[in-house]
């Protein structure tokens, strides 16, 4: 992976890094969307540097998982977090402003696109988003958000309920943030 | 993409992940969204994980022992428990009557966030913190509880075990890490030793303590990945840092102790001003639930 360079115009820098910087890579998104993005940001993705390192990447690299939407949002993640001299609290504030404004649909697509392409740090920040959501929400919510249908009978269901009725005080109501 | 979240819920391998950062509180309700979900909150890969996650916070739990006063028996009612659910002391939870329906004369543990509690009228019960359980046991002594099976099974080695070792000496802590059960056994009022109880095989192991440790009162407890003996002596000076003696040892390997340390002030001072409760009786313990920065303290 690239090495952070914090002097870009300084004597010490690593040759191979600066390549990565300045050549670029061609995404290619389900629906025929095409992205440029530098090799540095690119490579943060462990699925899209082993594609790069086996050299099967010949120009575009095409993700058939990952729709237009969502890939332009995931490089705009690859592109700050590859960012020179962006510090770890300014990344960790671009993070946490990066999904407080996805709805629940979004950030499904988002931790699914992560997931493929093996963006660790992404990964991390849209699950714990989903988790927040999800915290105080209701089981009827929460099967609803991602279409789940109960095969528990009603009695199991009160049983259950019954057992740790602490955990069902104080829900939020059903209505998405 | 955009349709498939919008279908299909996501793969169980993304799920588990996301469920790992729920609290224990909303993990209870998830249980009953389905049965694949229920399968998987309940499996003990699943709590083993969750237990330790990152997200998953430590708890603290105190215990306020009314100690005994000249003359008098101590009375169970005067213990009282307080449980905070954050670092910083600052979400507290007063376990209700109704929790807990009778008076707390002793407490042993804690085995992950479970407690093995015995009440004023010697019935035992589990208590798992996290998820509140509180489950009266009827326990054969000597004996282990199993969660996976929900059963408790006696030791087949009985013989270097002395049920005073447990009820007659509720005051000394009993602790757990790593898969072995410690507790203090005493020879008689001048020697005492340590045991380990491996819980896979229920072999036992006997742990030497340095001189000064030998005497007294002592509490086991958990300090990171180490355990604590913590001494009280009379023959110390007054004040009560110098009262104590500490003990941590890795009981790794060759459960050696590794380091006896006689000064434990900047671990007292933290859980003194934790403490402060102007209307407490004389005693209380502390322990943290969690292997992470896990503390304790017993004053008098």
């Amino acid at each position: 992976m690239a090495r952070k360079n914090r002097n870009p115009v300084g004597k010490n820098v690593d040759p191979e890094a600066q390549k990565k910087k300045t050549r670029t890579l061609t995404l290619k998104s389900s629906d025929g969307q095409e992205f440029s993005i530098s090799e540095s940001a690119a490579v943060l993705s462990i699925a899209i540097e082993n594609m790069v390192e086996d050299d099967c990447a010949g120009g575009v690299i095409p993700l058939p998982l990952v729709d237009g939407g969502t890939l332009a949002r995931v490089i705009t993640y690859l592109n700050k977090h590859a960012e020179d001299g962006a510090s770890d609290e300014e990344k960790r504030k671009f993070d946490e402003e990066f999904v407080s404004g996805m709805e629940m649909g979004v950030l499904f697509d988002v931790v699914l696109a992560a997931n493929y392409l093996d963006i660790r740090g992404l990964l991390r920040e849209v699950r714990r988003r989903i988790a927040d959501r999800m915290k105080n929400k209701s089981v009827e919510w929460v099967r609803k958000t991602f279409h789940i249908e109960s095969d528990f009978t009603p009695e199991e269901e009160e049983q259950m309920k019954k057992e740790f009725a602490w955990a069902w005080e104080g829900v939020d109501s059903d209505v998405d943030d | 993409m955009d349709t498939i979240g919008k279908q299909y819920s996501l793969p169980e391998d993304i799920i588990i992940d996301i469920l790992l950062v729920l609290p224990v509180k909303s993990l209870l309700r998830c249980e009953s969204v389905c049965k694949q979900w229920y399968a998987i909150i309940g499996s003990s890969m699943f709590i083993n994980k969750h237990f330790h996650h990152e997200s998953n916070h430590t708890r603290l739990l105190i215990f306020r022992r009314h100690n005994h006063s000249l003359g008098k028996p101590s009375d169970p009612e005067d213990n009282t428990f307080a449980l905070f659910l954050d670092e910083a002391l600052q979400i507290r939870e007063q376990p209700k009557k109704s929790h807990i329906p009778y008076a707390i004369r002793s407490l042993h543990g804690p085995c992950k966030d479970v407690f093995c509690i015995r009440n004023s009228n010697h019935q035992l019960a589990l208590w798992n913190t996290a998820t509140r359980r509180f489950d009266y046991a009827r326990v054969p002594q000597f004996s282990i509880y199993t969660s996976k099976t929900d059963s408790w099974r006696c030791f087949e080695n009985k013989t270097i075990l002395d049920v005073h070792d447990f009820v007659a000496d509720p005051e000394h802590g009993t602790t757990f890490l790593n898969g072995f059960y410690y507790w203090r056994k005493r020879i008689d009022l001048r020697e005492s030793f340590l045991l380990a109880l491996d819980m896979h095989n229920e072999v036992f192991q006997e742990i030497q303590l340095p001189c000064s440790l030998r005497r007294g009162t002592i509490n086991l407890h958990l300090c990171n990945e180490s355990i604590v003996a913590f001494g009280r002596f009379g023959e110390f000076e007054s004040k009560v840092p110098n009262r104590h003696q500490l003990c941590l040892f890795k009981p790794a390997a060759a459960l050696q102790i590794a380091a006896a340390a006689t000064t434990a002030r900047p671990l007292l001072s933290k859980l003194i001003i934790a403490l402060q409760n102007p209307s407490s009786p004389s005693a209380a313990q502390i322990r943290r639930l969690k292997r992470r920065r896990t503390l304790f303290l017993h004053v008098s």
